[in-house]
């Protein structure tokens, strides 16, 4: 799935999937939610709490 | 789509208006040639904030009032430091204008209605809305019978 194609079925930007997968920005909870049906995964396995972000 | 190349129209329809008024401003005291030449400049600005408002990027949603909730993240701290440029260049305008002893109560009234909006915004989007939100919650689960 290409960035544009995950950034249209989340209804955000190119630039803030981008952001987000550098770790550069954290999304909201309804965000992250919908990242995790997405990819049918559950949300703690892709976002770790602990993580601080980079930039 | 169409929504939102509506939406796009904001900013240079405002850059339009704005640009306008003062273009009438500046005819009535310095002549038409002057206000043509406003007039023109405000055109311009308009279309560029037309087509940059058309752009994918982070700019190009802010200009064109659109935007994903990281985009109003990176409006918003925009705004922060314009309004910290603002306060300066008032109290720079203001030592300026009283140094060269010019009247001083424009840069003031602006800076009173900076002050008034902020207070008003830290109050709206504060606990006014917080408590408008938990009146509504409590209404609700009046009338469900909770």
């Amino acid at each position: 799935m290409s960035q544009a194609e995950l950034a249209a079925a989340l209804g955000v930007s190119r630039q803030t999937v981008i952001s987000i997968e550098g770790g550069r920005y954290a999304p909201s909870l309804p965000l992250a939610f919908r990242i995790a049906r997405v990819f049918v995964m559950p949300v703690e396995q892709l976002f770790d709490p602990e993580e601080e972000l980079s930039g | 789509m169409t929504m939102s190349k509506h939406r796009r129209l904001w900013t240079p329809a405002i850059a339009i208006v704005a640009g306008s008024a003062i273009a009438a401003a500046v005819g009535i005291s310095q002549g038409w040639w002057s206000a043509l030449a406003s007039e023109l400049i405000a055109l311009g600005w308009a279309v560029s904030l037309y087509v940059i408002g058309g752009r994918d990027s982070d700019i190009g949603a802010a200009v064109g009032t659109q935007g994903d909730e990281r985009q109003e993240l990176v409006k918003l701290r925009a705004a922060r430091l314009c309004l910290a440029v603002v306060v300066v260049a008032i109290v720079a305008g203001c030592l300026i204008a009283a140094a060269t002893k010019n009247p001083i109560w424009p840069f003031q009234a602006v800076a009173v209605l900076i002050g008034i909006a902020y207070f008003y915004g830290l109050w709206f989007y504060g606990s006014a809305r917080e408590e408008a939100n938990a009146a509504a919650t409590e209404a609700e689960d009046h009338r469900d019978g909770f």
